[in-house]
């Protein structure tokens, strides 16, 4: 396929962010009724704008799948937008593997728009013949493991460890310090989950993260003082302690996810917003997510 | 054909093929950007139009500068001067203004234009800022075609 231009890429980026739920629609669709709310989801272009569609889950459902499948029919540097589909590959890994231990049918939880497609993943867990997915998720899928979180930690392990394969052969400082971050973002919040739920360090050591800038010693730590405030430090510092300060005033774990989503985006943002670079495509695909997840977050509360 | 007449020949090639390799550039990525918007947005087609083709002026004036070379020097008239090599190092030089300026400016304007193009797409009600702003670029290669013309026509005696 021939490679498309960042001109071209940006340029329909540009015009598809104008279809992002702007305010007001947000207003409009908090005002009104679960129906109602539907309707003007719909009406926004959502699940193809196809109007009486049955319920808010299946119109997000469909967008961010068509928002993954375009995002990677149109970039110019698919090795990297496609690291933002690896959470989806993790995701139906999990449920695939969870469906299988536990003799369930998990169909309705699979989603596509990953880096491989969810027929493949299906295949080859069911098979256990993991040669033709990506070599990091194949090494966790080969493994034995004595509880499902142990095996869910694996698999967001690979994913990182996908990420850093891919980057050290085709390198970009913009992503490179964005999944920092995020390393740092998720291994902060695991340790404010683990405060909230009485882990152990053991426990906590589990689900931590490689890849991010602060030691890895520095989160049970944190966890055995029960002080998360000793984790404001790294190149982050300063998102780690701005989302640390609104997280001992409200104690929200989802208040502090959802900023920690804002602090991550801003780095996309501000890290690299020519014209020329992979910045916009990816901070699009992440807009389209966090939009998701708030929209499933505002339905949920209508029920 | 004198030595002199080759090298103002090679000063008019250049005042030509940059400016217009510059433009090519500037258009082609201008396009580019224009097509991925109007693919989403077809109705935006006429005012991303005017902002694809603004880099495209520079390959213009450099056109105009190489043919007023061949004016002066004589080469379209069927009677070409014989020129000295002061002369013809005279007109080499008196095309460089256009043919560098008229290169790096057109590939600026066109990475200008593709900024003013995702302006437009985000916000159609400012292709005319987005016009203004990308046009502003033009005023170098402008000033580059005046120091040309004049340096042809009034700064070389022959």
């Amino acid at each position: 396929m021939a490679q498309v231009s960042y001109p071209f890429a940006l340029g329909r980026i540009k015009a598809l962010e104008t279809r992002l739920l702007d305010q007001g629609k947000w207003a409009r669709l908090q005002e009104a009724d679960r129906d109602e709310a539907v309707r003007i989801l719909a009406e926004s272009g959502y699940g193809g704008g196809k109007t009486g569609a049955a319920d808010a889950e299946t119109l997000i459902r469909a967008e961010i799948e068509e928002t993954r499948r375009t995002v990677a029919e149109l970039s110019p540097a698919p090795e990297w937008t496609g690291l933002f589909l690896l959470p989806t590959d993790a995701h139906n890994i999990k449920a695939l593997y969870k469906g299988k231990v536990l003799g369930e049918d998990i169909s309705r939880l699979l989603v596509d728009g990953g880096s491989v497609p969810v027929e493949l993943l299906r295949i080859s867990i069911e098979n256990e013949e993991y040669s033709m997915l990506p070599k990091a998720f194949a090494a966790a899928l080969e493994q034995k493991y004595p509880d499902l979180l142990h095996f869910s930690a694996a698999v967001d392990r690979a994913v990182f460890e996908e990420i850093r394969t891919v980057l050290k052969k085709k390198k970009n400082p913009l992503l490179s310090r964005y999944f920092s971050a995020q390393a740092d973002f998720t291994n902060v919040l695991s340790t404010l989950r683990a405060l909230a739920l009485h882990w152990n360090s053991e426990k906590l050591e589990i689900v931590l993260l490689p890849g991010g800038t602060i030691s890895l010693d520095a989160f049970p730590a944190a966890l055995e003082a029960g002080n998360p405030d000793l984790l404001a430090k790294g190149d982050f510092s300063f998102a780690i302690s701005r989302v640390l300060a609104s997280y001992a005033q409200s104690g929200s774990l989802t208040g502090a996810e959802q900023q920690f989503t804002e602090e991550r985006l801003a780095l996309l943002k501000d890290g690299d917003d020519s014209c020329f670079s992979i910045g916009p495509v990816v901070s699009y695909l992440m807009q389209r997510e966090t939009e998701a997840r708030e929209l499933r977050v505002l339905f949920a509360q209508k029920l | 054909m004198s030595t002199g007449l080759v090298i103002a020949i090679i000063g008019a090639f250049l005042a030509a093929a940059l400016p217009g390799i510059g433009s090519a550039y500037g258009v082609q990525i201008g396009g580019q950007a224009a097509a991925g918007v109007v693919s989403e947005k077809p109705e935006l087609f006429g005012k991303l139009l005017v902002l694809q083709a603004l880099p495209g002026t520079q390959g213009i004036y450099g056109f105009l500068t190489a043919v007023l070379i061949m004016v002066r020097t004589g080469l379209l008239g069927g009677g070409a001067v014989a020129l000295t090599n002061e002369q013809g190092w005279a007109f080499f030089f008196a095309a460089l203004p256009m043919a560098l300026v008229g290169l790096l400016s057109a590939v600026s304007q066109g990475k200008a234009a593709v900024a003013a193009i995702h302006m437009t797409a985000k916000q159609p009600d400012s292709s005319a800022k987005g016009i203004t702003m990308t046009a502003l670029v033009e005023t170098y290669a402008i000033l580059a075609l005046l120091v040309s013309v004049l340096l042809i026509f009034v700064g070389i005696q022959l």
